[in-house]
């Protein structure tokens, strides 16, 4: 509490959402209680001038300084902490003024993935309204492409470790698909609504929580109808 | 290239390269695609193609890889309705050019 907080691009970017969602629902975190500053993680950029940048009036919200990286601020102790999906360069160069909130954390995550069957999303594809309306079945044309993409990737990749000719470096990567294989069987990334409703809500309930939405937000009003089934 | 050609910026990620490297043929959906350096200049280029839609001939159509947050917040003025296609998740591998 009472902490100054480095997140990239704007206060309630997709994994700072995540991060205060699950802490909040875990240890009771409270985010209002901390001083939330925003910028670049590696190269000093503005917060995000597309989008509005909501967020409640009892969050104390201000801009990194100009030139300035929220990595270097993390390093120099600037700000306390960085909630960021990318590993900041501070924390990869092996810095000791830095460190992991959780150094366990495949195995905490894995273990959130199984209680909850969360796997954090941070991306979909959006398509604009009017073109839906124009073109019956786009969006189900656009989804079954993304799907059959997905599928020949896994494909791919399935092949390439048979072949032993895996396009990575990471040893023990045959350990790591082991492990991926139970904790998710067959898909790792399933599409479509149905396998990523819990996951999908919870975001929207954090988003909600956090002052980011107006109101909480039902999937079946931010998807397309022709894909609610899917 | 038609009217009927889609324009779909999302990142070359691993489940995404089938649809930039001809893997995943174009007749069941004619389409461009198109990436950037960072994921926030493709949301950006979707938000800011309503403008660019009014003065455009020709393929306007813009599908692209949005951060849920990015989508919901828009929604309150432009709705852009999700595909439930969820590129990735978690973790991002271009950590250099400071994505999201």
């Amino acid at each position: 509490m009472g902490r100054t907080i480095g997140e990239f691009g704007t206060y309630g970017q997709d994994s700072g959402v995540w991060a205060k969602g699950i802490l909040m629902d875990d240890y009771g975190f409270e985010p209002e209680r901390n001083r939330w500053l925003i910028g670049g993680l590696e190269h000093p950029s503005a917060p995000f001038g597309f989008i509005p940048h909501p967020h409640p009036d009892n969050v104390e919200v201000a801009d990194a300084p100009e030139g300035r990286t929220l990595s270097d601020m993390l390093d120099t102790g600037e700000i306390d902490a960085l909630f960021s999906a990318n590993v900041p360069q501070c924390m990869l160069e092996g810095s000791a003024n830095v460190a992991r909130l959780f150094p366990e954390f495949e195995s905490l995550e894995r273990d959130y993935h199984r209680r909850t069957g969360i796997f954090p999303i941070m991306h979909t594809i959006v398509a604009r309204r009017d073109l839906l309306r124009e073109r019956a079945g786009l969006a189900s044309d656009v989804y079954r492409t993304f799907c059959a993409a997905k599928d020949a990737a896994a494909e791919r990749c399935r092949h390439n470790r048979r072949l032993y000719q895996v396009q990575t470096m990471v040893p023990w990567m045959n350990a790591l698909v082991e492990r991926n294989n139970e904790q998710f069987a067959e898909d790792w990334w399933p599409y479509g609504i149905s396998a990523n409703r819990a996951t999908l809500e919870t975001y929207l309930r954090y988003h909600y929580e956090q002052g980011l939405s107006s109101r909480l937000w039902k999937l079946e009003e931010i998807f397309a109808p022709e894909l609610l089934v899917t | 290239m038609t009217d009927r050609t889609l324009e779909i910026g999302c990142f070359q990620y691993d489940t995404t390269q089938p649809l930039f490297d001809g893997t995943i043929p174009a007749d069941s959906l004619e389409r461009t695609m198109e990436t950037a350096a960072t994921l926030p200049e493709i949301f950006e280029r979707l938000i800011r193609g309503e403008r660019v839609r009014h003065c455009r001939t020709g393929p306007d159509v813009l599908p692209e890889a949005a951060g849920v947050g990015s989508a919901v917040r828009r929604a309150a003025d432009l709705p852009e309705p999700g595909v439930p296609a969820l590129v990735r998740l978690r973790q991002h591998p271009f950590r250099d050019h400071g994505t999201t």
